[in-house]
């Protein structure tokens, strides 16, 4: 699966990371997967799979996906 | 008294006199800095309904409590005046280095009436001043200008605040600039500088800020602290890290990216505009504003050479991108650049010109009005060459130098349906349709559209978020959808706005403290009291905030304005054309409830939105009331 950190999440990943590829077994949910990363569910505020918004609580992904997720922004 | 030089400097240009002011701390503790300090002076100042570009006009330029501060983000000073674009009310707010200068210089303010009879700088210097002539500055470019008087004064430190050929020409929106890098953008600040033939204020200090605190030591542990939480704070990792530009790729994700003029919330070549490209193609450095550790500014280079001016800003890229219909960063940056080499605002000429943009395709003007010049949505050539215009008043260019409500005005039809704007000023690239206390903020501000007013709504969307946590000790308790009006809502707006209200006084920045950044209020309260040796709490800091901001509105009901006022554009009410949020309109009748809500806890009247006698007395502002009414008589 491929994840692209928006903003600040790449902050909690070791180095980093923009983009990266996550190992998927099956499909798995999504809540799930970010949980094992470390990623902390709170300080996302918009999820996209294959460029549709979803909740991650309800929504399994697999291998091919391609998942972004983006934290709250503000100001300018 | 600690934290402060105690005094202002009062220039009356029209007889050349400099005078100093000594502040007490009586006043002072009411009155810190910033907002507060120049909203006093302006109602008190100036003669009801004076002429933004008469000599009566008064221009205040205010440091804040902790302007120079060893704290990150402590940075700011205020320039307010009646505004030309508004008629109201006018304020901006900068950063950069030049506020901590005029501290550490003497001084805490610069109250300055009058016309100049000839073009003059101002030279302030560890609290000696002078006036010098400006004839050979006026008319140039920004950068040259701030090189001319660094060589003439001798001093490569020197700090230069100034206008540009867009404030000399009295474009309504035109702005200032310090060290080139940072701007006092919005209300035509810049403008009413240039009314005055008053070019620039440079200045040079060898003070120390810590020199002047009361307790210099638990500041500097402050300051420690907090740089120290910059590198391991998520919440401001982000802004080192991207800076405002990151903000482009999750506004459109979430469908409230501004694009042609707030018609659509997505734009589709989001690629080619957002940071990653921005990154790519024009990054240089990151550079930062005095004592701040966050370094959130960016250098770019144009066609290779690097600018002098600094990199756009999330609003530049967005009003002269998306909303322009334009996804060549080259000429969003360059776009960028003459706006700040002839210091025009960039949220409202790009605005502006979107608006014009909107006419055109609509037939409202066509080439003959245009000057042959195609102004259609993604015309990157069209929207250079109306910026040349706008700041040199040139053809149609000194028509939408008037803003897009003039304008619109005077084209007619149903132009001012285009014209996206609140009390004259024009909305940032903020869409308030996906959130709705940023749509009230614009609303409500006595400055007409402003984004700044009170933290956006998804960073307290969730009650496990950092950002939710951390405002808890404001007394937020309930996390709140972003698309609500309800009342709790408006609870949370009244406590966020008095909370931004008093960054604005004390010269913090938006990026520093809770929610939306790192500074948590316990740690902006002990800084207050670290500099000042005040033993303030939260309630007092807070109830400085609504000080500052009824003043404000004092001002403006004895302008004329009301209740009537404090809305925004049509097109908000009615539905996005795409995207996520595709026809989703800001709620009308939602707005028009929550708006009496908030009045009643803001202690103004639901009818006229007139601040009541009791409200402000209870803030010390009786003087006010009696200015209010007196004028009403």
């Amino acid at each position: 699966m491929k994840l692209n950190l928006g903003g600040q999440l790449s902050f909690y990943l070791p180095g980093h990371p923009r983009q990266l590829e996550v190992q998927l077994d099956g499909p798995t949910l999504l809540s799930e997967v970010l949980a094992n990363l470390g990623i902390p569910i709170a300080e996302i505020y918009l999820v996209a799979v294959n460029g549709e918004m979803v909740d991650p609580h309800n929504t399994l992904v697999s291998q091919e996906d391609n998942v972004k997720l983006f934290p709250p922004v503000d100001g300018g | 008294m600690y934290g402060s030089n105690e005094r202002i400097l009062r220039v009356n240009l029209t007889t050349g006199s400099l005078v100093h002011e000594t502040l007490s701390e009586d006043f002072y503790r009411l009155y810190p800095g910033g907002k507060a300090l120049a909203g006093y002076f302006l109602l008190n100042e100036i003669p009801p309904h004076t002429d933004p570009f008469a000599p009566e006009n008064v221009l205040i330029i205010a440091n804040g409590l902790l302007t120079g501060a060893p704290i990150s983000t402590a940075t700011r000073y205020i320039v307010s005046a009646r505004s030309p674009l508004t008629n109201g009310y006018g304020e901006s707010e900068a950063a950069g280095f030049w506020g901590p200068e005029l501290k550490m210089a003497g001084f805490e303010a610069i109250v300055i009436t009058g016309h100049a009879t000839h073009p003059v700088y101002l030279w302030i210097h560890d609290g000696q001043v002078e006036l010098r002539q400006a004839g050979h500055l006026w008319g140039r470019e920004t950068a040259a200008v701030q090189a001319m008087i660094r060589q003439e004064l001798g001093d490569e430190k020197i700090r230069v605040l100034q206008i540009g050929i867009a404030g000399e020409n009295l474009v309504r929106f035109a702005g200032i600039t310090n060290d080139l890098r940072h701007f006092n953008g919005r209300n035509g600040m810049g403008a009413v500088m240039g009314s005055k033939n008053l070019r620039a204020v440079a200045v040079r200090g060898n003070q120390r800020y810590q020199g002047i605190a009361h307790d210099p030591d638990t500041l500097m542990e402050l300051g420690r602290k907090i740089a120290k939480n910059v590198r391991e704070n998520p919440l401001s990792w982000d802004l080192q890290q991207r800076g405002t530009p990151g903000l482009v790729e999750p506004l459109n994700a979430g469908g409230i990216l501004p694009t042609r003029n707030f018609q659509q919330g997505v734009f589709e070549n989001v690629d080619a505009v957002k940071w990653e490209a921005y990154e790519k193609q024009i990054l240089t450095a990151r550079r930062s504003c005095y004592a701040c550790a966050i370094r959130c500014k960016r250098e770019v280079a144009i066609e290779g050479q690097v600018s002098p001016y600094g990199g756009p800003e999330y609003e530049s890229v967005g009003a002269f991108g998306p909303n322009c219909g334009i996804s060549d960063l080259q000429v969003i940056a360059k776009a960028n650049e003459l706006c700040n080499a002839y210091m025009l605002d960039s949220i409202s000429t790009g605005s502006t010109i979107a608006f014009a943009m909107e006419c055109f395709e609509h037939g409202l003007i066509d080439l003959e009005d245009t000057d042959g010049i195609e102004l259609r949505f993604g015309n990157t050539e069209a929207m250079l060459q109306m910026i040349e215009r706008i700041a040199h008043r040139q053809g149609f260019g000194n028509l939408l130098a008037e803003g897009s409500l003039r304008a619109a005005r005077k084209i007619g039809g149903e132009a001012e349906f285009f014209a996206m704007q609140v009390k004259g000023q024009e909305l940032a690239m903020h869409e308030p349709r996906g959130k709705y206390n940023v749509g009230m903020g614009y609303a409500i501000s006595e400055i007409g559209a402003d984004h700044l007013v009170v933290a956006h709504d998804p960073a307290l969307a969730n009650p496990d978020s950092l950002s939710f946590k951390n405002a808890l000790a404001l007394g937020i308790t309930k996390a709140q959808p972003p698309r609500s009006l309800s009342d709790e809502k408006m609870n949370q707006f009244f406590i966020l706005e008095r909370w931004n209200s008093l960054e604005k006084v004390v010269g913090y920045c938006f990026f520093g403290p809770a929610p939306r950044s790192l500074i948590l209020p316990e740690d902006v309260i002990a800084s207050i009291n670290a500099a000042s040796g005040w033993n303030m709490t939260l309630e007092e800091a807070l109830k400085i905030g609504e000080r500052a901001t009824n003043v404000a509105r004092v001002f403006n009901i004895r302008e004329g304005f009301s209740r009537k006022d404090d809305t925004l554009p049509e097109r908000i009410f009615q539905g996005l054309e795409n995207g996520p949020l595709k026809g989703v309109p800001y709620p009308r009748e939602e707005f028009t409830q929550a708006l009496t809500v908030l009045y009643i806890l803001k202690g103004w009247d639901p009818e006229t939105g007139r601040p009541s006698r009791e409200r402000l007395e209870a803030l010390s502002l009786g003087w006010a009331a009696d200015l209010m009414e007196k004028n009403e008589a």
